[in-house]
């Protein structure tokens, strides 16, 4: 409980250290006091008015901001779901279509446009307050606000030290939940310039402004903002350095006291270039792994050649084996402990068995000599 | 593989390190071999630092439990987490021999977390 009244303690607390402090001044106070408790907003600032010049700058911030709002919408998912994989699309684009949608109506009504609070997201995250139902309040609070000019100026007038200190610990549990996200994923060295340089060109618009000053005119509104450099960065990165994957790759191996070192590598190699998730890429070389093993053993493989044939999309990767010889069998059912003690093939019916459930689906099939193994795992 | 073994409260704890397969399996079941034979027949297998673990892993354990079982002493195991505690699971035998989340669970007796 206490946890989630604790950014409001705290900002409580440091309002009164400020206004002791003199940090909050008597005029920002007096403003405050100054300002109606009650008003009905002005429209007296609505025009219309519209420039060409200005559409590949909003285009750019459309871009930025929309990727924010994705990667927002990522850590709300995630923060709500212990079993979380992948960013929910269709959610995602209900909430893109939602902010698009606010944006129009602000524009008319000569408003800022709006985009989603990373803020907030780290504050509920931080709080444990995640809940879809405290939109119903939020928002009708916010609507609210409108009409109460009063708490418009409380928070204006927030001394920034509170501000800052909100912002630290938002941020903090925030960028901490992006690196989790970016860690999950294996990475290969494109991967890792593609976020380390898209950082390094973000950080550098903060950390030395006037960096890009000299580059030109229309460029500005993108080079004067870490968010939109990040942005742009990585998706140009991104595009160049897809050049050449492919999603499907091909292993011929010879079953020799190397071919377990040549299988790891192969699937560490492409697990990372395809950025897959790492638990799904170990379960597959673990199943790969116990069959290399097991056909050995038994002598499955004529010549002790085989094929492996790995294919790889965003929501299965699939490992199919090619060989010449005795088709592995898959059972379903475990050997007992009894079956394990007394009898020697049980062994071999547990690495099948196994298999079998490391995998979510798995076929298998002979025609002549020529057997195929398919393991399927749901990525 | 690398074996390390330590004695705690009667208790011979052999740390398996690395994968347990079909390579490395003769090893583990020749070194608690010899310990049995030195008449250390209460022993605990440390899987916290294993990496991997094959069918062929599993009958090494499966043979190091009979055998200290026959001298009469008992096989415990411990540590064990993620892809080589599914595979312990999946297998059944996390229901063969009693097992601790980590050699302090082991050593204190709580296996309430296992």
């Amino acid at each position: 409980m206490l946890r989630q009244y604790s950014i409001i303690i705290g900002i409580i607390l440091g309002c009164v250290l400020s206004y002791a402090a003199g940090v909050l001044t008597d005029t920002e106070m007096e403003y405050l006091a100054n300002t109606p408790l009650l008003a009905v907003p002005s429209t007296d600032h609505i025009a219309w008015s519209f420039d060409a010049a200005l559409i590949l700058p909003f285009f750019a911030a459309v871009v930025c901001t929309s990727l924010k709002t994705m990667g927002n919408i990522t850590m709300c998912q995630k923060a709500n779901d212990v079993n979380w994989k992948r960013l929910d699309l269709k959610t995602a684009s209900r909430g893109l279509f939602t902010e698009g949608f606010g944006t129009c109506i602000s524009g008319l009504i000569g408003a800022m446009g709006l985009n989603s609070s990373s803020g907030s997201v780290g504050l509920s995250i931080a709080t444990g307050a995640t809940s879809r139902y405290l939109a119903f309040l939020v928002g009708p609070a916010f609507i609210a606000m409108a009409f109460f000019p009063k708490i418009a100026a409380l928070l204006a007038i927030l001394p920034k030290p509170v501000v800052g200190a909100i912002l630290m610990v938002n941020m903090g549990y925030f960028i901490v939940e992006g690196f989790r996200i970016i860690v999950s994923r294996m990475l290969d060295s494109r991967k890792i310039f593609m976020i380390g340089l898209a950082l390094v060109f973000g950080l550098g618009v903060d950390m030395m402004p006037g960096i890009y000053a000299d580059m030109p005119e229309f460029l500005q509104p993108v080079l004067s903002s870490s968010i939109a450099m990040v942005s742009l960065v990585a998706i140009l990165l991104n595009l160049i350095f897809r050049i050449g994957i492919k999603q499907h790759q091909v292993l011929e191996l010879t079953m020799d006291q190397g071919a377990r070192e040549k299988v790891a590598d192969f699937m560490e190699a492409n697990g990372a270039l395809w950025g897959a998730r790492r638990e799904v890429v170990y379960r597959a070389l673990a199943a790969i792994t116990e069959f290399l093993e097991s056909a050995s053993t038994l002598g499955l493989v004529k010549d002790n050649k085989l094929t492996l044939d790995v294919s790889f999309e965003e929501f299965s990767l699939d490992i199919n084996i090619y060989y010449q010889g005795i088709l592995m069998e898959f059972p379903e059912k475990r050997p007992t402990e009894v079956e394990l003690l007394e009898d020697e093939h049980a062994f071999i019916k547990l690495s099948g068995f196994l298999m079998r459930k490391y995998a979510d689906k798995i076929k298998s099939r002979i025609k002549d000599d020529s057997c195929h193994i398919q393991f399927h795992f749901d990525h | 593989m690398e074996l390390s073994v330590s004695e705690e409260k009667g208790l011979t704890i052999v740390k398996v390190i690395g994968r347990l397969d079909t390579v490395t399996a003769g090893d583990l079941e020749k070194r608690c071999q010899d310990l049995l034979n030195e008449g250390k027949t209460n022993l605990a297998l440390d899987f916290s630092p294993l990496e991997y673990v094959s069918s062929a892993g599993l009958r090494s354990v499966l043979i190091v439990g009979k055998k200290s079982k026959a001298n009469g002493g008992s096989l415990v195991l411990c540590g064990l987490s993620g892809l080589v505690e599914e595979v312990f699971s999946m297998s059944g035998f996390d229901s063969f021999f009693p097992v601790y989340a980590d050699v302090g669970s082991l050593l204190k007796g709580d296996n309430s977390n296992a």
